[in-house]
């Protein structure tokens, strides 16, 4: 997949339009982010594009059958069981993916190898939001769609993150990520949702 | 657009319904008086068959309104029409009204017959499982605040309760052949003479103008209170 | 796909409270608790415990209520899920087969194991260990199958088991008839169609 295009997106949800006539292009390399208000519909652009909502006016290209499926969607939710082990989540996803993974190798560049046996209950909103990223590295696709990951980081992660996600464009990947508080990165195209909501 | 949700026969209800209303009460007066007074008394049951009249159709409607649910969900999934999901939800609370009158009336004439208040007779416990598929629906109305997602999982709802009501009706008679004795199985007479055919009829006639006018009212408040929620668009 | 699916479901329920020596357990003291209510020396243990056996299957289906689908959709596991390369039915199927190895494999075992318990004879055991069998599939997709319109629902396992519990009256009827199980399957069949497209059309509705 070399780029993704969005032609005349328009939201509706139940009788509110959320935005409309928006449309972008992002290519292989490059990053989309997105910025807005609360409300202004950064989340529902985002669960658009994996397919989990239909445009209610416009389209997506390639069509659904590509980007639908096998995109990393990753919410504010953290696809974590928080009454299981960190090590045990891992387990999981390695099961769903069908990957050998290296926990102890995830774990020490996610800086959680001492949480190890920990239930994930216990750990903090930052580091539950270190251990939601782990699945992008577990299992690669060709687009990202991350939405507000910077909450909860310390800056220190943050620039981090931010380097994972250009080692990714690097590669070839495509990236929409979404914020609504300043994050520094260097993106290659800015969407402020605001200007295009009703 | 605007004529398809809003229709003349609901908007302009505010006109008509007393006069409906009060034409089912005339019907209901005229059915009683020739159920209660003109018809004659069961050679058998004596005057207690009396209640026939009021458990029959009761019984017939309760059936038929969960038809028109499944019926209106099916349209709905086509038309995606908000007055189908309405018009079930307004049907709902009145065919279990229905149901639950015609378990009462069925268990008060079971009393004299049967000389018990319950038998586990084939029909009796079809329509008490009714019951429950219409409160099952009910209740679902109710949990869910976003009217517009309820809507289209009472529409699912509806259409898997109907699939299920000749399933359950068919293990039931099924379950009552085996184990119960055949004596206590009918309630009604298999064959009915004309002086009972016609207080049956008229009462059938006002149990049915009763269902009109009560979901008319219903879908006429939930129409409004759907335009309220939506800040008038419609 | 099929296979991660039904892997992780099952390792998930290993981990969590809903593996087979939970299940077991659970429906050991459902049926243990027939001689304590009743006289044991009369025939109607046998036939108490050949109801008993419907009901504890259907507890142990209603009480799954709030996992099926409703945890993954909770934390988020669900978006994973949905946008791996497979298509609703293959998560049906997978979630069908894992529901049904958790919590009525399990059962189908034990019965065959306690019926002497209980008087019943080898030939009455084996009726209905293989009505169990043929019903239990039917019961299995219709949890899966209400439980997929009504994920958004937490915590509403008394409204779900509402709504699912007249759909299980036709399995508990024939279940305790001996010889059935043709009638069993064709309900398990209907259920099994049903359930897909209920299936289908909740995980379609959950992102919206």
């Amino acid at each position: 997949m070399d780029y993704l295009l969005a032609e005349n997106l328009s939201c509706i949800r139940g009788s509110n339009t959320v935005f409309k006539n928006l449309s972008f292009k992002v290519s292989r390399g490059q990053i989309l982010h997105i910025t807005g208000a609360n409300g202004s519909g950064k989340t529902s652009l985002l669960r658009m594009i994996a397919g989990f909502i239909y445009p209610s006016e416009g389209k997506i290209i390639p069509e659904k059958n590509y980007t639908h499926k096998d995109v990393h969607f990753v919410g504010q939710k953290y696809a974590l069981k928080k009454n299981l082990s960190v090590e045990k989540n891992l387990s999981l996803w390695s099961y769903l993916y069908q990957k050998k993974i290296n926990t102890d190798q995830i774990l020490s560049d996610l800086d959680l190898t001492q949480y190890k046996d920990n239930d994930v209950e216990v750990l903090s909103d930052g580091q539950k939001r270190r251990l939601s990223i782990a699945r992008l590295f577990i299992h690669s696709a060709p687009i990202w769609l991350l939405d507000e990951v910077h909450v909860h980081l310390d800056s220190e992660w943050q620039v981090k993150l931010n380097h994972y996600i250009y080692n990714y464009i690097n590669e070839g990947g495509i990236v929409l990520i979404s914020s609504n508080t300043k994050i520094e990165l260097n993106s290659n195209i800015d969407i402020n949702l605001t200007n295009y909501n009703v | 657009m605007i004529s398809k949700i809003r229709p003349a026969i609901i908007e302009k209800a505010d006109g008509y319904i007393p006069l409906l209303l009060s034409f089912t009460i005339i019907t209901f007066f005229v059915g009683l008086y020739f159920s209660l007074i003109e018809s004659p008394a069961d050679y058998i049951q004596g005057d207690s068959m009396r209640i026939m009249y009021i458990h029959v159709p009761s019984a017939w409607f309760s059936l038929m309104i969960y038809t028109l649910i499944a019926l209106s969900s099916v349209f709905w999934f086509i038309l995606r029409n908000p007055l189908l999901s309405l018009a079930g939800r307004s049907l709902a609370p009145i065919g279990a009204m229905f149901t639950f009158l015609a378990l009462i009336t069925g268990s008060i004439w079971g009393k004299p017959t049967w000389g018990t208040w319950w038998a586990w007779d084939a029909r009796l416990t079809s329509m008490l499982i009714l019951f429950f598929l219409y409160l099952a629906y009910i209740l679902l109305w109710h949990s869910i605040s976003n009217k517009d997602n309820a809507s289209k999982i009472a529409a699912a709802l509806g259409i898997i309760g109907f699939i299920n009501i000749p399933i359950i009706k068919f293990s039931v008679d099924w379950w009552n052949t085996l184990h119960q004795p055949a004596t206590i199985s009918k309630l009604s007479t298999p064959s009915i003479d004309v002086s009972m055919l016609i207080p049956l009829l008229i009462m059938t006639l006002a149990f049915g103008l009763f269902l009109v006018s009560l979901f008319i009212i219903r879908i006429r408040i939930l129409s409004l209170e759907l335009r309220i929620n939506r800040k008038m668009i419609y | 796909m099929f296979k991660n699916l039904l892997l992780r479901d099952l390792r998930l329920a290993y981990y969590s409270s809903s593996n087979f020596i939970y299940i077991g357990s659970f429906f050991i003291l459902v049926t243990i608790l027939i001689p304590f209510v009743i006289n044991t020396e009369t025939e109607g243990l046998k036939s108490v415990f050949q109801g008993l056996i419907w009901v504890g299957l259907a507890l142990a289906l209603l009480l799954a209520l709030d996992r099926i689908f409703s945890s993954d959709f909770d934390d988020g596991n669900l978006d994973i899920i949905l946008r791996m390369k497979v298509s609703y039915e293959k998560i049906y199927l997978s979630k069908l087969l894992s529901v049904w190895i958790t919590y009525c494999l399990p059962i189908v075992i034990i019965v065959p194991l306690i019926s002497t318990a209980f008087n019943l004879t080898i030939n009455e055991t084996i009726f209905v260990t293989i009505n169990l069998f043929c019903g239990s599939f039917g019961m299995a997709a219709t949890a899966i199958g209400i439980n997929a319109l009504l994920m958004g629902l937490k915590r509403m396992i008394y409204l779900k088991s509402i709504i699912v519990i007249p759909l299980y009256i036709p399995f508990m009827i024939f279940g305790v008839e001996q010889g059935s199980w043709p009638v069993l399957s064709a309900l398990s069949m209907i259920a099994v169609v049903v359930a897909s497209f209920a299936t289908s059309y909740g995980l379609r509705l959950y992102g919206e």
